[in-house]
């Protein structure tokens, strides 16, 4: 046995450094970790480095790093930070370009690239005559990655040079750049076995019916067809009907078609994988249904997927649910497309097959089976629904369904759940039985206020809007129940109900001693309109269970109740949740805006947004300097994008 | 779901269990929890962050959004190179290690519905030396639906996709429609308990473990869990007790209390000990 020791020391280092201030001292040691041996050190120097204000002395240490030959860990992370660091390194990085030595410009040409600054483009389109084939390369790829106008007409004239590797680069800078050129100058790229990967790619960007043409003929040929998948896929968009046509009628005489696309969907090539799943979607072979749904690896795909599943119709479904062990091997992206494809189009002829998934064991394909049978609109999904309310995860899905088959059958499913209801009655029984046969649930409803168990007493509450003619001698009940969870299933009754009827239910109900009943009653008396409730929900905003006081600001909002007092008191309240909620109302008084300035330094990034959307609507030219200076230093990227956003909406406004 | 939604739900998620709702993961969080507004009547995500964080059932439901986006997914027998050696050389040591207890403690941290810890009861079954000891395997998961599948022990075709015929004679009684039920003197080692490993509380209930397996688990955490989740493990684990995690996880800026163990068949991580 061998005993292996983590590296202690380099651990210590790391510490050591990740202890460091953010501040000009830190800077000496920073760069001294460039050199570390641990990439793991390098790369926490390298990440505080570009965090602080580029001096020159900064900039002219990591220039001069990039000269040490032995240090190649040391260069690579100086390299790294000078990128991050930006415009304030442009003229150093600039003047590099000149530098004697090859490595040195090729370091330069990079860092611009990294950079992506317009102004480095005349730099880099002169880097393109440089006397080392290293040099040129970098810049050509750069000049793909800055892009603009004079960048593209480069790239264009490189399409032309006779350095192979300069047409490359050109070829698949402007393809990242989505860039297409003109189809003369592409056209002798495609046949070059050194160039045609790339060629075909940006070929996928030409839209011109030649481009067209070309693309199906490279389909067509064995040589060419994996380039010409890349070149679909690299366009990223479904085609127009004639286009797909024409494709079905010509790759019909491939013999191999089905089994070269099923490996395409499973490549780990981003543009071939895209291709061949807008290639499936053309053929509409529904054969294709499971690698399509397995082939699926986020949104940028899963909705293509989606939209070919579905397109392809209910064939697709019942080869997919034919595959029931299959499904069940799925990762979570395909599960959830499969899902969604067999919800919409699950029809009668499916209905077997769904049973299927219902019994298959897997919870999760159980309730997709159960929510798909309820779409079937078939009178033979009715039998299989019943028995889920035994279950209670798929009650509520067989409940729902039921309801949705009765649009269908009303008969039926009522002649099918009549001897359930006279047993032992379930929750989702009572709430499926009242929204199926309405005022005639009365005595199932009694039953069911009357049974021992609270969840079958908030069934009844619920399912008592059904039976109006005791909807409110039922809540009245329910509102006075000892336990909680029924008064809670009352109160969002209520929120039902017309206002005239809701008057004393919600007086009772705001006040409940339980908070999460109160919260319930504000919600339905807002939703309700419930005027004459607004003093009682004043009170409320001072509760001490902030669930309550949102739902009571709420819906004083919602009734025009909230006085600015009342919206000054809630932007301090100590919950986060609850000064969101005054930011987001208050966006057009201006009493809120110290309070949205204040909240940009929130320790929560959501509320520092909701600050940020605040000043965006309300505030004047003054509250931009704070608003770009919270952007500056917002370390959550997606939070910097909304706040990012704010400063724009402000910048135009004022 | 916009990216705003998204990273809402994700702080609620990290914050209650660890789990990690990635960028990545939107496609599948949009679908699956599509559902659940639908069910719940809200208007969009963010009604549904804050129901999840208010509501009455709030609690609930956040179990019910978490196991609807985190993967389940396991067989009997996974990753038998790891199971072997955990049969050929990790119990033999433990075994010498154990003779005066005559005990052996083994945690299947995040057990789902309960395939690996069955497994490591049957290959402990298998070794006629440990007759008459005290084996106790502890599957624990934070789903409460994965666990009741686990209790149940009954299993269909996709749970057994890595087990032999013979395996499947010996370890399993058949089932109407081709499903099976873990026969009982395999259930008998063998119980189940939820909990969150992030819950410091339910930890300090625990035992100390011999082996600790906690496979395709942290990939699921954010950073700062993982760092806590492998604190928890070098705490519950006896002195030279093993760690073992999924073949693509590490202990890598994690953690380096642990000694790195090169078996013959894999590498194991053991807490320092005798």
């Amino acid at each position: 046995m061998r005993w292996l020791q983590a590296d202690a020391a380099a651990e210590s280092r790391y510490r050591a450094l990740d202890a460091l201030p953010v501040a000009a001292q830190a800077v000496e040691p920073l760069l001294a970790a460039l050199k570390d041996e641990s990439w793991r050190v390098r790369r926490l120097a390298a990440e505080r480095l570009g965090a602080l204000e580029p001096t020159t002395d900064i900039i002219g240490a990591l220039i001069a790093l990039l000269a040490q030959r032995d240090e190649t860990g040391a260069r690579n992370a100086a390299a790294s930070v000078l990128a991050q660091l930006g415009a304030p390194t442009l003229p150093a990085v600039v003047e590099l370009l000149r530098h004697p030595d090859p490595d040195q410009r090729k370091f330069a040409a990079d860092i611009l690239g990294e950079q992506q600054r317009s102004e480095a483009v005349g730099p880099l389109v002169h880097a393109l005559n440089d006397a080392d084939a290293n040099v040129r390369t970098a810049a050509a790829e750069a000049l793909g990655r800055v892009g603009g106008a004079e960048a593209r007409r480069a790239l264009e004239l490189l399409l032309g040079s006779r350095d192979v590797m300069l047409r490359v680069c050109a070829l698949e800078g402007l393809a990242s750049l989505g860039l297409a050129p003109s189809l003369p100058s592409l056209v002798p790229l495609l046949s070059d076995p050194l160039t045609r990967r790339s060629a075909w790619r940006l070929l996928g960007h030409v839209h011109h019916p030649t481009a067209a043409m070309l693309t199906v003929r490279g389909l067509l040929a064995r040589e060419t067809r994996d380039a010409a998948l890349v070149a679909l896929g690299s366009s990223r968009t479904p085609w127009g009907a004639d286009f797909e046509a024409e494709l079905r009628t010509t790759l019909r005489s491939v013999i191999d078609l089905r089994l070269w696309l099923e490996s395409a969907l499973s490549s780990s090539e981003d543009e071939r994988h895209l291709g061949a799943l807008l290639l499936a979607r053309a053929l509409g072979d529904a054969s294709l249904a499971v690698p399509i749904a397995a082939s699926v690896r986020g949104a940028h795909d899963g909705q293509l997927a989606l939209d070919s599943l579905v397109r392809m119709g209910s064939p697709a479904a019942r080869v997919l649910l034919s595959s029931a062990e299959t499904l069940a091997d799925l990762p979570g992206e395909a599960r959830a497309v499969v899902t969604d494809a067999i919800i919409r189009l699950a029809e009668p002829s499916l209905v077997p097959l769904l049973i299927s998934l219902v019994d298959s064991g897997d919870p999760e394909l159980a309730e997709l089976g159960a929510r798909a049978l309820g779409r079937t609109r078939s009178v033979d999904a009715v039998a299989p629904l019943l028995r889920l309310f035994e279950d209670d995860a798929l009650a509520v899905h067989a409940y729902r369904a039921l309801v949705a088959l009765a649009q269908s059958w009303p008969d039926e499913v009522r002649a099918a759940l009549t001897p359930l209801v006279q047993r032992r009655l379930q929750p989702h029984e009572v709430r499926a039985w009242a929204e199926i046969v309405g005022a005639q649930a009365a005595d199932v409803l009694r039953r069911a206020m009357h049974d021992a168990d609270p969840a079958l007493r908030a069934a009844a509450a619920e399912a008592s809007l059904s039976t109006p003619a005791d909807t409110h001698a039922v809540l009245q009940a329910s509102l006075m129940d000892e336990s909680p969870l029924v008064r809670r299933a009352a109160a969002r009754a209520i929120a039902h109900l017309p206002a005239a009827e809701s008057i004393a239910l919600l007086q009772r109900a705001l006040a409940d001693p339980d908070a999460s009943v109160l919260a319930l009653a504000c919600t339905a008396a807002g939703e309700v309109g419930s005027v004459v409730s607004a003093t009682r929900l004043r009170e409320l905003c001072r509760h001490a269970d902030a669930s309550v006081v949102l739902a009571a600001v709420e819906a004083l909002a919602l009734l025009g109740r909230l006085t600015d007092e009342l919206l000054l008191r809630t932007a301090t309240h100590a919950d986060e949740e609850v000064v969101k909620l005054a930011l987001s109302l208050g966006a057009d008084r201006p009493l809120l805006l110290d309070k949205a300035l204040a909240a940009l330094t929130h320790p929560r990034w959501d509320v520092r947004v909701a600050g940020a959307r605040l000043l965006s609507v309300s505030a004047g030219r003054d509250a931009l300097g704070p608003l770009l200076d919270s952007v500056a230093r917002e370390p959550d990227p997606v939070a910097r994008a909304l706040l990012s956003d704010a400063a724009d909406t402000l910048t135009r406004r004022v | 779901m916009s990216a705003e939604e998204l990273h809402l739900l994700r702080d609620i998620f990290s914050r209650a269990s660890g789990f990690m709702l990635r960028a990545e993961l939107k496609f599948i969080a949009e679908r699956r929890l599509a559902s659940r507004l639908e069910l719940l009547a809200l208007r969009d995500f963010a009604a549904y962050a804050r129901y999840l964080r208010f509501d009455a059932r709030g609690a609930d439901e956040l179990e019910t959004a978490i196991d609807l986006l985190v993967p389940h997914e396991t067989y009997f027998f996974r990753e038998p190179v790891q199971l072997r050696c955990f049969e050929e050389e990790l119990i033999p040591m433990l075994e010498k290690k154990n003779e005066r207890s005559r005990g052996l403690h083994v945690w299947s941290a995040g057990c789902s519905t309960g395939e690996e810890a069955y497994t490591l009861a049957m290959l402990l079954d298998a070794r006629a030396s440990l007759a008459g000891w005290n084996l106790d395997i502890l599957g624990t998961d934070l789903s409460r639906k994965a666990l009741t599948a686990a209790r149940k022990a009954e299993y269909g075709t996709m749970a057994l996709r890595a087990t032999t015929l013979e395996q499947r004679a010996k370890y399993f009684e058949p089932l109407d429609g081709g499903r099976v039920k873990v026969r009982q003197r395999f259930r008998d080692p063998v119980r189940f308990g939820q909990m969150n490993l992030l819950d410091a509380g339910a930890a300090s209930l625990l035992p100390r473990f011999d082996v600790i397996f906690c496979r395709n688990v942290l990939i699921y955490f954010d950073q700062p869990t993982r760092r806590q989740v492998v604190e928890l493990f070098f705490d519950r684990l006896n002195d030279g007790g093993y760690l073992l995690l999924g073949h693509s996880e590490n202990l890598l800026h994690l953690s380096t209390r642990f000694e790195l163990v090169q078996l013959e068949g894999d590498l194991v991580y053991r807490r320092p000990g005798p």
